[in-house]
């Protein structure tokens, strides 16, 4: 029983030591090496044909904004080279009806609407990909507000053949709604402006998120398409393309506003899911990734990583457990044992599985001060994270012993609406929706001028 | 470039000497640690005694304090009673309280449930007598403190700010770090004293590294805050 | 018990430091705003010269004109200062500078010719041309005409002409060169970047009867050439190579082609491909490390994870991207026929003589003309 406690311990204690040194070095990475292949360069010179997916499911509340930033960008609008197509997945309020006035005024507003088969964003996907005639597939959440620029900056990294996906950064726009946006914002933060950066630079499998992104067509099928049983589909695409030998590139400079969960509630619905897809993916993929001749012995234990991330949180708790017994216990080499557990834990403690010097220097990147102030406070997030994944994945892992399957939980918007999707929409400037929440976003996105 | 490598080898070689230092003056500081602790119980009217020398790193030893534990076989229901107050206020306020508090709160229940089930089941008393526990302690203080500059230094002295900034903050930092644990030992003595063992693993896990780690984080950022400020000012160019 | 709550209240003080400053933040917000995107923001390869000039339009009307106090340079017809200070020449044209430096904005109605070793400290704005001697310094420099910069100039930020921008041997400039017309560039000229419908080196011929389109003018014999749905073309035999794709083949180490051969997909190539002459790219290529032969035709985009060289007289379609230096040899074609293209390069861009590229040139390191 001692025995099988220490084993616990000690392996907790190894695998957070291990996240440790991964994210200093992605930090320190980030921080002094020269960034890889620049294709920022090419936007606006290299314009594939794209096709714009939206998956929307009760999105009456956001879907005229993204639409509207969608037509007024600077991407040519030429017929063979411009397609929208959002895709009205079993919707039960007014998307479907906004998505058909837009159609009728623009031509390249091409909508899809799907009330039979599987639901969930990758069925969406997949359906949408089938009638898509674009070399390059673009990639909305509904409640995303894309510049007028970003489509160039995405599409560019694509004149690189290896290229199968394209990432762009996301930044909340919602970061004042309450403690739980600002953490978030922190998180974010960290996440792209360091950990994706680092991971691209150095070479490794910086992550397709699924939005703010593109894949190339033929890379998609080559891999195998969207998978339509998988509740993180981006992070099922990331491994296929490259396990298939597919690169990844990660765009800093294609920024996208986005909605972050604003309520603990609906945040841990969001984290549930992430926390079942991307464990389903390890299941799907870890035997694949170590097989793959096309990537790095660096690549595939970065591969392994990213996959057990979820992992830690349960291995957390246990090993929390397992040092308290076995203080309790008396053991004597025990404390040297707990206080580094505790000290490694810490360390992406204030992070949220992030070491919390990542999320500091990308606050200095970025050009903020005083939000930084908010570090310690994440320590909240981070506990409450650890605890909703530890569920999540017991219930995952007990739904996989009953044989039962999860659903779909659509994350819950706030613009223009109360959060149930219900929205108040008037006419706007292209004669559709009334654009508030896409004023609102533009009036909060003015760049301050340097003298 | 807010970040510059001749930066990070000044941060290295501060990291090097503030480590010498601190461990040539190691046995000085555990005394004035030691005369702080003992300031704290005598205010909280703690009776304490002088105990052994114990050795708490390679070469470096210390006096430690010897108190006393409320005595469970004179009060046997205290521990279940403590445990008892846990489990009902988390039961009262579960639904009341923050998401992030509920997991917090659970975690001082499953420390007082795991020594609950000791005291009952193994012994009525646990493994450490007051001098083991502030051995364990000053210990891992004692290793934290030599952590500190290498944390600081990865973190924040990799910055291009003056370096006066810099060791004056891990200046504050190291002199908080002293008096923090101080008056975390003589609280957690004292509650021993007053409330019995039972709180003694909690104690350790979340007012130990842990507690350590949330003001780190928060110096962390309080010290990039003015440096983000200084460099705004000087304008230097974001890459 | 008094004394333990009093070490309980000393406690919580220390204890909600660590929270207090955030939770401050958090209550009373001081940076609660989002990163700042800007979604407005359409890329102009011209941004500098064009914020520049848009700011000067309001400086000119803001600005209050000084009274006539000391002996003034005969081409300045008026002194403005900003609010903060700044000054403003304005000139009516002709010659100006000469020996000491000059610390005011310069801004001129007609063509501008400044003096030999004349020093600017800020930015300079022609209505008309401009024209410098050798060894001038200037921060940066506009004009709606053209611009022509003597030897061995140095500008410390970027140069935007409407017209013509002729930069002569020995120049140097820190930034962006960008031209709405053109950009001529002798021997030893360096600059960061530049942009412009047509950008050419020294000894400049353009081809009249073959655009810089890359379309192959010759086909090799049929057995060299990739066709799509092969399963090993001949040239990759022995060659561990895969299929990323229905028209994406992965080599994965190095490659060399003979002379003539024509590929019709995309190439990847994890090691260094080298191409001989009067090879033929129909599609985009990837390498670890790329030297192509002479007479070359790339249509699609060439990328490198390392050096780049491209042999004479080739012509590239798309654009040309590497993670190291970049070589253009004499004669080598980058877009054209109506078509822009960036050659963008990690470290430096050398270019030999009779260069030519439609588009961008982009360096980390500098663009350097050999």
């Amino acid at each position: 029983m001692l025995l099988a406690l220490e084993l616990t311990a000690l392996a907790s204690l190894l695998v957070m030591a291990v996240y440790t040194l991964r994210h200093l070095l992605f930090a320190l990475n980030r921080l002094f090496c020269p960034h890889r292949m620049n294709y920022t360069d090419l936007a606006g010179f290299h314009l594939p044909s794209i096709s714009i997916l939206l998956p929307m499911h009760n999105e009456e509340a956001v879907a005229q904004d993204v639409l509207e930033a969608l037509l007024e960008s600077d991407y040519p609008h030429d017929p063979g080279r411009f397609e929208i197509i959002p895709i009205n997945d079993h919707s039960t309020d007014r998307t479907g009806e906004i998505l058909d006035e837009y159609a009728e005024r623009c031509p390249d507003v091409k909508p899809l609407h799907r009330q039979g088969g599987k639901r969930g964003k990758a069925a969406a996907l997949k359906a949408a990909t089938s009638i898509a005639r674009g070399e390059i597939l673009i990639l909305f959440d509904a409640d995303y507000v894309p510049g007028k620029s970003l489509l160039k900056f995405l599409a560019a990294p694509f004149a690189d053949p290896e290229v199968g996906a394209v990432m762009g950064r996301v930044v909340p726009h919602n970061v004042g709604s309450s403690l739980l946006t600002r953490l978030l914002d922190l998180e974010r933060a960290g996440g792209y402006q360091i950990s994706q950066q680092a991971r691209y630079d150095l070479g490794l499998i910086a992550q397709y998120g699924g939005t703010t992104g593109g894949v190339r067509r033929t890379a998609l099928q080559a891999a195998g398409g969207w998978n339509a049983l998988s509740l993180a589909e981006d992070t099922d695409l990331t491994l296929r393309l490259a396990i298939h030998g597919w690169k990844i590139a990660y765009v800093n400079r294609a920024e996208c506003y986005e909605e972050v969960p604003a309520t603990w509630e609906v945040r841990r619905k969001q984290i549930e899911r992430w926390a079942i897809g991307h464990t389903d993916c390890l299941h799907r993929h870890l035997g694949p990734l170590l097989r793959s001749p096309h990537l790095s012995g660096k690549a595939k234990l970065d591969g392994v990583l990213l996959l057990c991330v979820y992992l830690t949180a349960p291995l957390i708790v246990a090993g929390s457990m397992a040092c308290m017994a076995l203080f309790v216990a008396g053991r004597s080499f025990l404390p040297a044992l707990t206080a580094f557990f505790l000290a490694s834990t810490c360390y992406n403690a204030v992070g949220n599985f992030a070491s919390f010097f990542e999320i500091g220097s990308s606050v200095i990147l970025d050009g903020a001060h005083r939000r930084v102030r908010l570090l310690p406070l994440n320590i909240g997030n981070f506990v409450f994270s650890t605890a909703t994944v530890s569920m999540a994945l017991a219930k995952y892992y007990s739904g996989r012993i009953l044989g039962r399957s999860l659903p779909w939980n659509k994350t819950l918007r706030y613009r223009n609406g109360n959060g149930n999707g219900n929205g108040n929409s008037g006419p706007g400037p292209n004669g559709h929706g009334n654009g508030r929440g896409l004023n609102i976003i533009r009036a909060k996105s003015v760049v301050p001028k340097s003298t | 470039m807010p970040f510059r490598i001749d930066s990070l080898l000044q941060g290295l070689a501060i990291i090097v000497l503030v480590d010498v230092l601190l461990l040539w003056q190691m046995p000085g500081i555990l005394r004035w640690h030691s005369r702080a602790v003992e300031i704290l119980l005598r205010l909280a009217k703690v009776p304490w005694e002088l105990g052994r020398e114990m050795a708490l790193l390679p070469g470096i030893s210390a006096v430690m304090l010897r108190t006393v534990y409320l005595d469970y076989r004179a009060h046997p229901l205290y521990p279940a009673y403590f445990a008892g107050a846990a489990l009902a206020c988390f039961c009262i306020g579960y639904r009341r309280w923050p998401a992030p508090l509920k997991p917090m709160f659970f975690l001082l229940l499953a420390g007082l449930g795991i020594t609950l089930l000791y005291l009952r089941m193994v012994s009525p008393t646990v493994p450490y007598t007051p001098e083991d526990f502030c051995a364990i302690w000053c210990r891992g203080e004692a290793c934290l403190w030599l952590l500190l500059p290498p944390i600081f230094a990865m973190s924040f002295f990799i910055l291009n700010v003056p370096l006066s900034l810099k060791i004056g903050w891990l200046f504050l930092l190291l002199l908080y770090s002293f008096l923090w644990s101080a008056v975390r030992l003589a609280l957690a003595l004292a509650t021993f004293h007053y409330f019995g063992s039972i709180w003694m693993p909690f104690f350790y896990f979340a007012f130990g590294f842990l507690t350590d780690f949330l003001y780190i984080v928060a110096f962390y950022s309080l010290a990039m805050d003015g440096a983000a400020t200084f460099l705004a000012k000087r304008r230097e160019l974001w890459q | 018990m008094l004394g333990y709550f009093a070490l309980l209240i000393l406690f919580l003080l220390f204890f909600s430091f660590s929270f207090y400053f955030g939770m401050r933040e958090w209550l009373r917000p001081q940076d609660a705003a989002p990163v700042p995107v800007d979604v407005e923001y359409v890329r102009a390869e011209n941004y500098f010269g064009v914020s520049f000039r848009r700011n000067m339009r309001e400086w000119l009307k803001t600005a209050r004109a000084l009274p006539p106090e000391e002996p003034r340079d005969g081409s300045v017809r008026a002194v403005l200062e900003r609010p903060n200070g700044e000054r403003i020449l304005c000139l009516a044209g002709g010659c100006f500078g000469g020996r000491g430096e000059r610390e005011e904005l310069i801004y001129s109605e007609r063509d501008l010719c400044l003096a030999e070793g004349a020093v600017f400290h800020k930015e300079i704005y022609s209505l008309g041309k401009v024209e410098t001697g050798a060894g001038a310094q200037l921060q940066a420099v506009a004009a709606d005409g053209e611009i022509s910069l003597g030897v061995d100039n140095a500008v410390s930020r970027w140069v935007d002409a409407r017209h013509k921008i002729l930069l002569r041997r020995g120049t140097v400039v820190r930034s962006r060169v960008s031209s709405m017309e053109s950009i001529e560039l002798e021997r030893q000229v360096s600059a960061q970047s530049l942009f412009a419908p047509l950008i050419f080196t020294a000894d400049y011929r353009p081809v009249p009867s073959s655009p810089a389109s890359g379309k192959p003018e010759e086909r090799p014999p049929a057995e060299l050439s990739v066709q799509a749905g092969e399963v090993s073309p001949a040239y990759l035999n022995g060659i561990p190579c895969s299929r990323l794709a229905e028209e994406t083949w992965l080599v994965r180490g190095n490659l060399e082609l003979p002379a003539g051969t024509c590929v019709d997909t995309n190439l990847v190539v994890k090691g260094t491909l080298c191409s001989g002459p009067h090879c033929c790219f129909s599609a985009d290529v990837k390498a670890g490390g790329i030297e192509l032969g002479p007479s070359n035709r790339i249509v699609g985009n060439l990328v490198s994870g390392s050096v780049l060289e491209i042999g004479q007289d080739s012509l590239v379609g798309e654009s040309i991207i590497a993670e190291g230096d970049i070589l253009l040899r004499a004669g080598v074609r980058v877009g054209g026929g109506g078509r822009q293209a960036v050659v963008s390069a990690g470290r430096d861009v050398r270019m030999e003589a009779n260069v030519a590229v439609c588009g961008k040139i982009a360096a980390g390191g500098m663009v350097i003309t050999i």
